[in-house]
């Protein structure tokens, strides 16, 4: 029995082809199709579930073909030249011939690097150094992910959010530790009082440990970390952060505050400024000696945690603060914020 | 009864013998199939479809019946009736890619394109190839609102087996998807090879009229009928193009006058 279908000749009373599995055996094979109703329902709700089906996925397919797409940059792998020209980002697409795109990217980070030295030490340099970062991911991306499609955007996505966070804790995160040990910005906040030359707002350069030279000198205005303060006896606490204060004693001094005055290494001192609050109030006489590494640093602010020994609105007597030197991160070098106020300071200014 | 007027034969007799002899070698599947042709050239879907299933009652392995009957559904708007039938016929013969192009339209005119494209892909890689297999990939691609649709059309008119025929049902897809232009285009060559088919100036008349030309479709419909005067459809539309409203013969006017 002959295969109408490929033409096999099968054994008779076989009814599927053994090539090709077609019905061999016809002669009891309806041969008028079913009919459709009068309203056509089987073909209407077809195509009202084909049609929403495609207009979805045509909407869909607008949606994604609206975004960026990643055509392939080059053909080939990328060799390790464009790799290494990467480093300045836009710069291993200028040498693979994507002039218009290398150019952009090359002009927008320098101009966030740019804004962002300009504008040191405040928040906005740190959203431009930011926006460096996510321009050199984003040019690494395009380069070293160009042969991903449209299809693949949320794989590209999270390329461009872990290279992001790669970036930024990575090289840029060792350049800023690298920078920081010779210079370090600070904005300053509202801890400072007006008796010294710097308002609220300002930025300041101090020098980082790399680059301070001399030894500090009394009268010193330093930059050091506070570490977290409790004195139970006068009910004050500090908290952690940065101070800029002025240095009292310097390693091996012994310093004596009393009700009578401040004596350092038995010799009295005027207490001046920031000095007299160490005397007023005092009730007792205090004396600290200090080791070979160790400076007296006067506090001009210290955060009210708990008040718990003086009336409401009296002056506090402070009482002096004692810093290891890896405490001590260096002293101011230039007031660089805002520009109107750019001036060279000079240690103890 | 023997002797000399044995083989006497009077005149009735014998023409009654001729009818019946006619009849009897011609009514089988190849007339049916034949029959049907004309049928749906004409756009008697309904007579082609009867037409097709007593060319299957002759003869069940005729292909192009049961590729018949899925075309002639799918142009009653059946869509979902000729995709089941296809389904069954493609039962019995697996891989044949007349089956599956008639499917992919099935599919195409009921909104799955996906399926039709596929359909369309397996009919394009079985053996052999036809024009048909052509329009029908040229019809997914126009649903699918994807390019290189007419060259797919042009394609199966450069088909060894293509007919003018093949040209008319090219337009009837365009005028289907609303491109009743691209279906003009494609007659405009048959009215000068084939200007004696009533099949081409009622396939014409109803691009025109699709187009707004009433004056040019009545026109059309008129020399169709007058190679036919049987053609019920070109009757029916004649006198829908007298009976359309004034403002739709300005409109018909006005796209007369800018051509």
């Amino acid at each position: 029995m002959q295969c109408i279908n490929c033409g096999f000749e099968n054994l008779p009373g076989i009814a599927e082809c053994v090539r090709c599995q077609s019905n061999v055996a016809l002669d009891d094979v309806e041969i008028i199709p079913g009919r459709a109703s009068a309203l056509h329902l089987r073909t209407r709700l077809g195509r009202i579930h084909y049609g929403l089906e495609t207009r979805i996925h045509r909407f869909g397919r607008g949606i994604l073909g609206r975004l960026p797409r990643w055509r392939p940059l080059l053909p080939e792998r990328m060799g390790w030249k464009s790799m290494a020209l990467t480093l300045v980002p836009g710069l291993g697409h200028l040498r693979g011939g994507e002039r218009r795109l290398g150019w952009v990217l090359i002009t927008a980070w320098m101009a966030f690097l740019f804004l962002g030295i300009m504008t040191f030490p405040t928040y906005f340099s740190q959203w431009c150094f930011a926006g460096m970062v996510a321009v050199h991911a984003t040019a690494i991306g395009s380069l070293f992910a160009a042969n991903l499609n449209y299809e693949r955007f949320v794989i590209r996505a999270l390329f461009g959010i872990f290279l992001f966070m790669g970036l930024q804790n990575g090289p840029y995160g060792w350049l800023g530790l690298l920078r920081a040990n010779f210079a370090v910005g600070l904005m300053l906040g509202d801890s400072m009082p007006p008796e010294i030359d710097f308002k609220r707002g300002d930025g300041i350069l101090v020098a980082g440990p790399w680059l301070q030279g001399r030894a500090f000198s009394k009268g010193d205005l330093v930059l050091h970390r506070i570490s977290p303060i409790v004195d139970p006896a006068n009910g004050v606490r500090s908290g952690e952060g940065l101070g800029l204060d002025r240095i009292v004693g310097l390693p091996g001094d012994k310093i004596t505050v009393s009700p009578k005055g401040l004596f350092i290494n038995g010799v009295p001192v005027e207490a001046t400024g920031d000095l007299s609050r160490l005397t007023a109030n005092l009730q007792e006489e205090r004396t600290y000696e200090l080791g070979e590494s160790e400076y007296a640093v006067c506090p001009r602010s210290i955060r009210i945690i708990v008040p718990m020994n003086f009336r409401i609105g009296s002056e506090l007597p402070l009482s002096l603060v004692i810093r290891p030197r890896e405490t001590i991160i260096g002293s101011p070098l230039l007031r660089i914020w805002p520009w109107t106020r750019f001036k060279i300071l000079r240690g103890g200014e | 009864m023997a002797g000399r007027f044995a083989n006497l034969e009077f005149e009735g007799s014998r023409q009654a013998r001729t009818v019946v002899a006619l009849s009897e070698e011609v009514r089988n599947a190849d007339f049916y199939l034949q029959k049907a042709h004309e049928a749906r050239c004409w756009g008697d879907h309904e007579q082609a479809l009867r037409l097709f299933t007593r060319c299957l009652q002759e003869d069940r392995k005729v292909i192009r019946a049961w590729v018949g009957q899925v075309q002639m559904l799918v142009e009653l708007g059946e869509y979902a009736e000729a995709r089941t039938w296809s389904d069954k016929a493609l039962e019995f013969f697996r891989n044949n890619g007349e089956l599956a192009a008639a499917k992919a339209q099935a599919c195409a005119r009921i909104g799955d394109l996906r399926e039709a494209m596929a359909c369309s892909d397996a009919a394009m890689k079985s053996p052999g190839a036809s024009a048909w297999r052509w329009m029908a990939r040229g019809e997914v691609q126009l649903a699918r609102r994807e390019r290189h649709y007419d060259e797919c059309f042009q394609r199966g008119l450069m088909e060894t087996g293509a007919e003018p025929y093949d040209r008319v049902l090219i337009a009837r897809i365009y005028r289907h998807y609303d491109r009743p232009t691209n279906a003009l285009s494609y007659l405009k060559p048959l009215m000068e090879t084939h200007p004696d088919q009533g099949y081409v100036w009622l396939e014409r008349g109803q691009a025109e009229q699709s187009l707004g030309l009433g004056g040019a479709a009545r026109l059309s419909y008129e020399r169709c009928l007058s190679l036919n005067p049987k053609c019920q459809a070109a009757r029916a539309a004649l006198d829908a193009v007298r009976r359309r409203s004034w403002i739709r013969r300005l409109r018909g006017w006005a796209r007369g006058w800018r051509r």
